[in-house]
């Protein structure tokens, strides 16, 4: 045999030449045949064993997530067994000529092989070394696995939180949300509480100075009845109260008292002057001056065919009450309470004749309003200047069941029907009224409804009276 | 090299280039398993999340 050195190049596969070192010298043909037949052995040995280690790993994964091993897979990666030992049979039968290979040879060949190449155990202990990393692999595989469900679970808690997260944002929202309601609900409540709670005091303060008046005139009576002196007094004093009158004052002077009421559009009433907040609306203050009869500024006109200045050109004319106290022009008097007023002038029972009578000329030829202020005043209706009015007060004058009156702007007032078109309020020009029509007006409302009015008016929040009506002294 | 020999080292050549096919369609199938499995870990965590 050619002894010749053979070096089978296999440097194409690298696990080959790390596993098995393939690239030995030979020196003979035999020699090299015997080594195919080793290393053939030995490759497909361990291809297969790569091969089982693959389904073992996929078939432990599956069982252990819970995942499905798909058949095919397992059956190709057996089927790459048998092509292994399918193409290790065809290369010992091309290199033995067809020959079976028997035992013998095989023996035969070990035994070279252990003699002239690496021996068997020593490749068992890399095989070993191997899996020894497949297995410290698979410990790692399995750490991972591990992580993953850690990761699973941090995603599923993380899910959780999100929507525990979601689920408290909007209860929390939503109890805010309720919380807030609840908050404006008891901030209404409690301007409402304070709103009735002033009324109370001024209504109460209101019923007691009728109480102590009547109480005190009765105690003076009884007391002073023997002394003529003191009765003469006292007949002075209601004589004065009666002569202070609306009704005795407008029939006496022939004038009309008009209450102006503004609307938004006319002019803002400055806050000193009324106990109403500003943006309280016209039909509003009407209603609260209906309801509570508070004290009043007021303004007097006459039918004298002058051009007559009035402080607004809507209001409520007058049919009783009490002259508190009047003067020529503006007195600018601020409200201290409902029922008070201040920076009155003394005013005599002359002094409000003379007043009510009184022509005072402005610059541009009409006549410039007087300030009349008046307690407890009671109406005979609502006072216009024009004859078309808007919807809130033709409501209103439903509502209250109260005349409208017309007043002309030269001192003359008339009865009116109201007409409702399509988005228009007509008044209808009636006959002439006389301040003494107005004086003997029946109409009131009654009871009933001013304590509905009441009841209503109390629900807004429309006063701004402040510290300075807890020191009201109402005698 | 003897004629044998040369035959030797076809035959060898032969055999190593069938392994490696082998080898790399292990490796292919042994790639799809594990994407498939992956596949299926997504699909059951959409599942979980959704």
């Amino acid at each position: 045999m050619h002894k010749e050195q053979v070096i089978i190049e296999a440097k194409k596969k690298p696990e080959a030449q790390e596993n098995h070192e393939t690239s030995q010298s030979v020196e003979l043909p035999e020699d090299l045949r015997r080594q195919m037949m080793s290393e053939s052995e030995k490759e497909t040995t361990f291809f297969k064993g790569e091969c089982a280690d693959g389904i073992a790993q996929a078939e432990s994964r599956a069982g252990k997530d819970g995942l499905v091993f798909d058949g095919k897979d397992k059956n190709k990666l057996e089927s790459f067994s048998e092509e292994a030992d399918e193409t290790k049979t065809e290369l010992l039968t091309a290199i033995n000529g067809g020959a079976e290979i028997n035992e013998t040879v095989v023996e035969k060949t070990d035994i070279e092989l252990n003699r002239k190449t690496k021996n068997i155990r020593e490749y068992k202990r890399d095989i070993s070394g191997v899996f020894e990393s497949v297995l410290k692999n698979k410990v790692k595989v399995e750490n991972i696995y591990t992580e993953i469900d850690k990761i699973q679970l941090d995603i599923d808690s993380l899910q959780v939180n999100s929507i525990k997260k979601i689920f408290n944002y909007f209860k929390i929202n939503k109890l805010n949300k309720e919380r807030l309601t609840k908050e404006e609900q008891i901030s209404l409540l409690r301007k409402d509480i304070s709103s009735a709670e002033q009324l109370i005091i001024e209504l109460s303060d209101q019923i007691e100075v009728k109480d102590k008046t009547e109480k005190i005139l009765k105690y003076t009576k009884d007391h002073f009845k023997d002394s003529p002196e003191y009765m003469d007094k006292i007949e002075k004093i209601e004589k004065e109260h009666e002569m202070r009158s609306i009704k005795s004052s407008i029939i006496r002077n022939n004038a009309f008292i008009f209450h102006g009421i503004k609307d938004k559009k006319s002019g803002d009433v400055k806050e000193q002057e009324s106990a109403l907040k500003q943006e309280v609306s016209q039909d509003v203050r009407i209603k609260i001056a209906m309801a509570l009869e508070p004290s009043l500024s007021t303004s007097s006109f006459r039918n004298d065919g002058a051009k007559q200045r009035l402080w607004s050109d809507i209001g409520l004319l007058l049919r009783e009450g009490h002259i508190d106290a009047a003067d020529s022009s503006d007195m600018h008097t601020e409200v201290k309470g409902i029922n008070d007023r201040d920076n009155l002038k003394i005013t005599t029972t002359s002094d409000i004749d003379r007043i009510m009578m009184q022509k005072r000329k402005t610059w541009d030829g009409m006549y410039w309003y007087n300030e009349i202020v008046v307690r407890n005043p009671k109406y005979a209706g609502l006072c216009v200047s024009s004859l078309e009015i808007n919807k809130d007060l033709a409501k209103l004058s439903e509502e209250l069941d109260i005349p409208i009156f017309f007043h002309d702007g030269k001192g003359r007032v008339f009865e009116t029907a109201l007409q409702s078109e399509t988005n228009k309020f007509i008044l209808i020009q009636g006959r002439e009224v006389t301040p003494s029509d107005i004086a003997n007006s029946k109409y009131d409302i009654s009871q009933e409804k001013r304590k509905s009015l009441i009841q209503e008016v109390v629900k807004e929040d429309i006063f701004h009276i402040d510290e300075r009506m807890k020191d009201v002294q109402l005698l | 090299m003897s004629e044998e020999t040369e035959k030797y080292k076809q035959i060898w050549k032969k055999f190593q280039d069938k392994i490696s096919f082998l080898k790399k369609r292990r490796s292919e199938v042994l790639k799809d398993i594990s994407k498939k499995f992956d596949q299926q870990q997504i699909d059951k965590i959409r599942k979980k999340i959704g």
